[in-house]
Formats: C-alpha cells, structure tokens, sequence
C-alpha cells in the first residue's frame, strides 16, 4: 500500500487510552485536544472512540493516537482490551465528584491487570472551571499521585486548561522512555523502523520490544 | 420559512431559535436536507398522497385498537413483513411497533406494575441513570430541557427498568433505546417494549448486550467479522492487515440498535423491521454498509479507515437504497452456525441470546 500525498509524517506514533468514570469528561479532553473543541451537548460514549494529533514533542514529531473508553464498568469487557499496546494512560476523575476520584485505585487496578506493565499513566482532575463545586482538593490527589508514581494535573476541557500540557506531559514522558529504551536495545534500528512505519511499540519486557499492532484484539 | 417549520411542531418551549427537522432534533448544519433528498413541490404532493394511501392500508391491517392485527399476522404474514420493510407509517408507528413487539400483550397483563416500579421502588442505579439523562439525544427538542418531560420520562423508564430487572440494572445504551421509544409512546408503553425486547418476548432476547461481560456484543462482534471475512472477503483482509476488528465501530450498532449515532430516519427504519424480524436485520444493515462503501474501505489505511466506519457518507444512508441491499443478503442460517460455533469455542452463556425458559416476569411477580 502506498502512501498517499496527503499523508503526514511523524518519528513516533504513541497509542495513548483515556480512561476513567463515566461523566468526568474524557470524550471532551480528547476533544479539545484534537480539534480544540468542547460540546456541552456531548453523548455519552459507548464502546471506543478514536482520535488523533500530531504534534512537536522535545523537537521530534510525534503522533498520538488516543482511545477514548466508556466509563462505565461494566463496559470494561470491551475496552480493557484496547489497553494492551498502550504506551500511556490519561486516568481522569471529575474534581466536582469524590466518588470518581476514590475509583482511581479501580483503574489503576484495572490498568495493573490489563495494561503493559511500564505504561505511563496521568492523573487528570478534570472540571476546574466549576470552581463552586470543588470537591477533591489538589493536594490530596498530589499526594496521592506521588504516591503512586503517576504524574498529575487538573485541567479544564471547557476552558481549554491545561488540556495540552496534560498531553504534551505525557507524551514527553513517554519520549523518555522510549528513546532512553531504544538507545539501550540490542536493536535500535529496528525498532526505529518500526515505529517510523507506524506500527507502536510496547514499553514492556524485552520480549515485547516493537511491532505490537496498534489495535489487535484477541 | 423556517421559523414556520417550528411552530407546525409544536414543542412547547423551544431552547434555541434554531431550526429542527421533522423529528424534531434540532438541525446541525441548514445546509443539509433531510436524507440528503430534495423534492420539488409537485413530487412533494405526489408523496403525500402515497402516504395517505398507505397509512389507509395500514389502518385496515391493523382494525381499530389493533383487533385485527393477529388475525391479519396469522393470514397474510408476508405481506406483513413487505409493508413493514417498506416503512411503518409515522403516524402508526409507536402503535404498531407495540403490536410487533409483543410488548402490547405485555402491558395488558401487568397493570399497575410500571407505576409500581417508578414510584415506589428505588434503585442502586439512579445516580447512573440522571448523570447520562443530558447526554441522552441532547440535540433532540424533547429530551433538551432540563428536567423537562422529555428528560422525566427517560429516567423513569430507566429507572423502572433497573429494578424490574437488576440483573441488568441500567448499562449506558440503553438511555438510547428507551429515549427512541419515547418519541413514539408513552413512558409505560415503552417500559412495556424495553422489556419485551430484552427479555424477548417475540425474538431473542437482548439482555445480553448488557449484562456483566457484555457477552451477546461479544457474540455478535464475532458473529459479525466472519460474515465479514466471508462475504466481503477483500474488505476482510484490509480490516486484518489494518488491524480494525468490528468493537471499534459495530459495538454501537448492536448495543443501540443503529440508534446511536445514525440518521435518525434510518433508525427508524431499520427498528420497523428489527422489531418484527429481529437483530438480524443489525448484521444484515451492517454488512449493506460496508458493501456500499466497499472500494473505498478498501483503500483506506488504518486511521481513515476507523473514521470512515464511524462515518459514512450521506448517500450510504439513504434508507430507500440501503435497505433494499441489506434485505438482499441471507444469513439466518449462517448467523445460527457462528452462533454455535462460538458457543462452542467459549462456552454457552447463560441468559444471553437464548430464549429463557423462565417466564418474563420473575421480579414481577415475587414483588
């Protein structure tokens, strides 16, 4: 298959999952962040949504490609599979809702259980426009992030807050790792071509060092 | 002119003076037209008279109150089903989908037990159920007002349907086939038809597409790949060597039954004929689809690919030439066949595209 004119380039293609209770404003992070737009009148996300963004990350090109979940659990049949190949995670609660922050630990469970086991996973306390209705207090889920060695911020999809930091965070430290991986690898090439031919990589053991297809399921 | 379309609607207090279609969801772009046909006036009026011709044959099908309805059914089943495939009538439509549900028959045999359910009973899945209520066809006239009657009725209906069954409690999705029915029905009457369709009152039942483990959506995802690898073998492969498997872009169509995100038009079509021939006609819409945009599928790699099955063009939607391809592809012994063969490979499920041996109504009647 050839590739077409239109067809941009990129260095590196990182599969990325939004995940996190349902109503905390995934769909709308992703929004914002792939086509600057945000919807009040947005539906609740059934099964997987996808998306993606090229963008400059520490001076390379770098492709994201998200997938957005449903956030209810019991939809977890379906799309805890599309964490396998994820380089990164965005784990997102609602600032407003306590109860989508306690259900952290759920996820990360659930990313423990289902995901690689070097993925980089975000905290994002999502809602900060809704200033009255606070309910999570950011120092409690900074410590709590630190505690859990994940990365954290609060943002805002409505009012385009720190949408695009909390991407470029991510996809920064996901950089790190890679190219800190492919420097140490056996074979550097290769797993540059890889990735050049857009296939992502995994960060996991060394038996799984490129080539895991971006999507496939069993 | 467009301000006139509004008040011909009717809707009470309208948020926005933009305008909406004829099913009264507000209109995105005034560009496009209604399934993407533009009749000029005398073919208009050419329409309008069919119509009536046809909602008169209906009238005398169905018999007043629908006495003659399974007297007709048992005689001339065919040409029900013709009629159906055709359209139902939009002015008879929420009538005769109860008809062909079975969920008539339901609704008669249960008085007071919808009323039982909405206001006594409580459910753990209340805050579930209001949370998705906004973000149920939030550009729908009747479901945009807050806490309007629109809004009201859907909850209700969730509601009740979660503690009628709490097995199945309320998944997301079915906001969307409750909030369909009830631009057609009344609450209780589309309480009565959620029921008849998950517990599966004339075909099988749905409830697994919903229960822990999703695992009729499951079943049909498989189900659906391999009629795709099979009748559509050059798509199958471009699908596998791009890695797109059927939960990126079908999980909706069943979950929802095409109500999700389709036109709604065509979802209204499509329910005409899933009501009285079943899930069937989802794989046989599905596969009409990607026949349709078949060549250009083909040449799509992966990312244009994933949004071009999430969205198709305007004239592939057009009920009136899809429709017509989806019925043109036999599967029913096909589908029965995978069926087996996944049971086989995982097992049969409990509860999930089975016809139950237990009665319809087991929280019913210990309540």
């Amino acid at each position: 298959m050839s590739r077409r004119g239109g067809e941009e380039e990129y260095d590196y293609l990182f599969k990325v999952v939004l995940i996190g209770d349902s109503g905390v404003g995934k769909s709308n992070l992703l929004s914002r962040f792939t086509r600057n737009e945000f919807c009040l009148e947005s539906k609740s996300t059934i099964g997987v949504e996808f998306a993606t963004r090229t963008l400059q990350v520490e001076g390379k090109t770098v492709k994201a490609q998200i997938w957005d979940t449903a956030g209810q659990e019991r939809y977890r049949a379906i799309t805890s599979a599309y964490y396998r190949g994820a380089l990164g995670a965005l784990l997102v609660y609602d600032v407003t809702k306590p109860t989508t922050f306690d259900n952290v630990q759920r996820w990360l469970k659930e990313l423990r259980d289902h995901a690689d086991a070097n993925i980089v996973i975000m905290l994002i306390g999502n809602k900060t426009d809704l200033k009255h209705l606070r309910a999570v207090a950011t120092e409690d889920a900074q410590s709590y992030a630190e505690k859990e060695g994940l990365s954290f911020i609060e943002t805002s999809a409505l009012e385009a807050t720190n949408v695009e930091k909390a991407f470029q965070t991510i996809l920064g430290e996901i950089y790190r790792i890679i190219s800190k991986k492919s420097l140490s690898s056996n074979e550097p090439a290769a797993t540059a071509a890889n990735i050049k031919e857009g296939k992502t990589i995994t960060v996991g053991g060394s038996e799984t060092t490129n080539t895991t297809k971006p999507c496939c399921t069993s | 002119m467009e301000k006139k379309r509004i008040d011909d609607y009717e809707p009470g207090p309208v948020p926005s003076p933009r305008g909406l279609d004829r099913f009264g969801f507000i209109k995105q772009d005034a560009n496009t037209s209604e399934g993407g046909v533009k009749t000029s006036r005398s073919a208009h009026e050419h329409e309008r008279i069919k119509e009536g011709r046809r909602v008169r044959k209906w009238r005398k099908m169905i018999g007043v109150g629908g006495s003659d309805w399974k007297h007709y059914l048992r005689r001339k089943p065919y040409v029900v089903k013709r009629r159906i495939r055709k359209g139902i009538p939009d002015c008879l439509r929420g009538f005769v989908w109860q008809l062909i549900s079975g969920s008539r028959d339901l609704l008669l045999m249960n008085p007071g037990v919808y009323e039982q359910l909405v206001i006594y009973e409580t459910s753990a899945s209340e805050l579930d159920i209001i949370r998705d209520i906004s973000r149920t066809f939030p550009s729908h006239v009747f479901f945009q007002q807050r806490h309007g009657p629109g809004q009201r009725s859907l909850y209700n209906v969730l509601k009740a349907y979660s503690v009628f069954d709490r097995d199945v409690g309320y998944v997301q999705g079915m906001g969307f086939l409750a909030g369909l029915l009830l631009l057609y029905m009344s609450e209780e009457d589309a309480f009565w038809l959620l029921v008849a369709l998950l517990k599966g009152a004339v075909h099988a039942p749905m409830e697994g597409l919903y229960l822990t483990g999703l695992p009729l959506v499951q079943q049909y995802l498989f189900q659906f790949e391999r009629l795709v690898r099979e009748r559509l073998p050059k798509l199958g492969e471009h699908f596998s060597e791009e890695c797109i498997n059927p939960s990126m872009y079908a999980s909706q169509w069943f979950i929802t039954v095409f109500s999700y995100s389709f036109p709604f038009h065509l979802a209204l079509r499509i329910w005409d004929v899933f009501l009285y021939e079943g899930v069937k006609i989802v794989f046989k819409v599905g596969l009409a689809l990607l026949m349709y945009c078949h060549d250009d599928l083909v040449k799509l790699p992966f990312e244009k690919l994933i949004h071009a099955l999430k969205n198709f063009p305007e004239d592939a939607m057009n009920p009136d030439t899809l429709l017509p391809l989806a019925y043109s592809i036999k599967i029913t012994k096909r589908l029965e066949e995978l069926k087996e063969e996944y049971e086989k490979k995982n097992g049969k499920m409990s509860r999930s595209g089975e016809h139950s041996k237990k009665p319809i109504l087991p929280s019913i009647h210990s309540n």
